[in-house]
């Protein structure tokens, strides 16, 4: 999958979109939808909010366009708008409400259903399916931090200052989620190990 | 006494870890184990191809970059009609308890959101005024435990709408945009701010009494 930064538009269609022409903008969130989203279900694990989120990072990246100098590259710039909203849903009441009713719904809610059909003998898809899961159960601050500095690059300082916290918060997020994220995936490994034989062999 | 998750991250970050930790390291087979799954699940990670496709949201988006060339430009969810009604239905808190129990003093908090009116100022004014709601929000008690459903929700909506105006001020001084647009901005915030210290101040009067 191309991360956000590595993807390129073409100088033209860039102008025109800038312009407001309709159709370059229709193509430039072609160009970068995948890679958003992509982006944004890592660090919001529920679909629904994830799917808003999504909608309104290209509205908000569509209506500044024209501010944008192309300083850096484009996909920087919609990922900084992208995971500027996640953080901002990260740190808002709403989610905090979330994570109180989460207490007693349990974590179904933010798991992908489809988890669960995958072919456990695929050791690959199963580990995959595995650190899904694992990174879909962590806090959100701590899979948001561990997803931008871990896979994004950022440091703990952007990190910092893009939650208006201390460098050690970020560190601090850091370490608790590589715990956690052990934790988890050993649980994961000891139940693969103890799948039922097949009553045919 | 084996490494730390903490300083194996740092270890494995480059950072400094002292060096006494990377002998250890280096040495201990379970220290060393640790450090190689570190390293396996962010690569893991790095290479994790995602299995969600984005949902088809353009006409939604389209339509929303319409109505915004057309001027409306409220953010979605977030309806015009929001901030006069829960203005109107502050005062009239407000009022209410003054009524019930006119015996008690009216703290500073309610004498200075009274007289806040916002002329068409300078930047200054309203940045200056943005800082002086941020400071009563702070000298308010903290909120109570228990609360009203629709209190806690107008308090969830006002934060949230001035997250939301501060990233677009962020937005704003990085694009360079214009004074008018930013001043439009630090007064909707100062608009948000009071009313949060309306809903805030009614609130902390509500548990008192």
């Amino acid at each position: 999958m191309t991360r956000l930064t590595e993807i390129e538009l073409e100088p033209g269609i860039l102008r025109e979109a800038q312009a407001g022409d309709r159709r370059a903008q229709a193509e430039l969130y072609r160009a970068f939808s995948s890679a958003t989203y992509a982006l944004i279900r890592r660090l919001v694990a529920r679909q629904a909010i994830a799917d808003d989120l999504f909608q309104d990072t290209f509205v908000e990246v569509l209506k500044s366009l024209r501010a944008f100098r192309g300083e850096a590259p484009l996909g920087a710039w919609i990922r900084r708008v992208a995971v500027s909203k996640c953080l901002m849903h990260l740190r808002s009441p709403w989610h905090r409400s979330l994570i109180w009713l989460d207490q007693f719904a349990g974590n179904d809610a933010l798991l992908d259903p489809s988890a669960a059909l995958v072919d456990r003998t695929d050791m690959d898809a199963a580990q995959q399916i595995d650190l899904e899961a694992a990174l879909a159960q962590l806090p959100g601050q701590s899979r948001s931090v561990v997803w931008l500095y871990d896979v994004e690059g950022y440091t703990h300082e952007e990190i910092a200052a893009l939650y208006g916290k201390s460098v050690s918060f970020s560190k601090s997020q850091l370490m608790r989620a590589h715990l956690r994220l052990r934790e988890l995936l050993q649980v994961e490994r000891e139940n693969a190990a103890c799948m039922p034989v097949s009553s045919n062999s | 006494m084996h490494a730390s998750i903490e300083q194996l991250l740092n270890l494995r970050d480059g950072a400094n870890a002292g060096a006494s930790v990377a002998s250890h390291v280096r040495a201990c087979p379970e220290c060393h184990s640790t450090l190689d799954g570190l390293n396996t699940v962010t690569a893991a990670m790095r290479t994790l191809q995602p299995r969600f496709e984005a949902p088809d949201r353009w006409s939604a988006i389209a339509a929303n970059l319409s109505n915004a060339t057309a001027g409306e430009t409220a953010p979605r969810g977030k309806p015009g009609w929001l901030l006069p009604a829960v203005s109107a239905a502050l005062v009239l808190v407000v009022v209410l308890l003054t009524l019930v129990d006119p015996e008690a003093p009216a703290p500073a908090a309610n004498e200075q959101t009274a007289t806040v009116v916002t002329p068409a100022s300078s930047r200054q004014y309203l940045l200056a005024e943005s800082q002086r709601l941020e400071s009563l929000l702070a000298s308010l008690p903290a909120e109570p435990r228990l609360t009203r459903a629709h209190t806690a929700l107008t308090v969830a909506d006002l934060e949230d709408r001035i997250q939301w105006v501060d990233f677009r001020l962020n937005l704003a001084s990085e694009a360079g945009l214009g004074n008018d647009e930013a001043e439009r901005l630090w007064r909707e915030r100062v608009d948000l701010l009071n009313s949060l210290v309306a809903v805030r101040y009614a609130q902390t009067r509500t548990v008192v009494f």
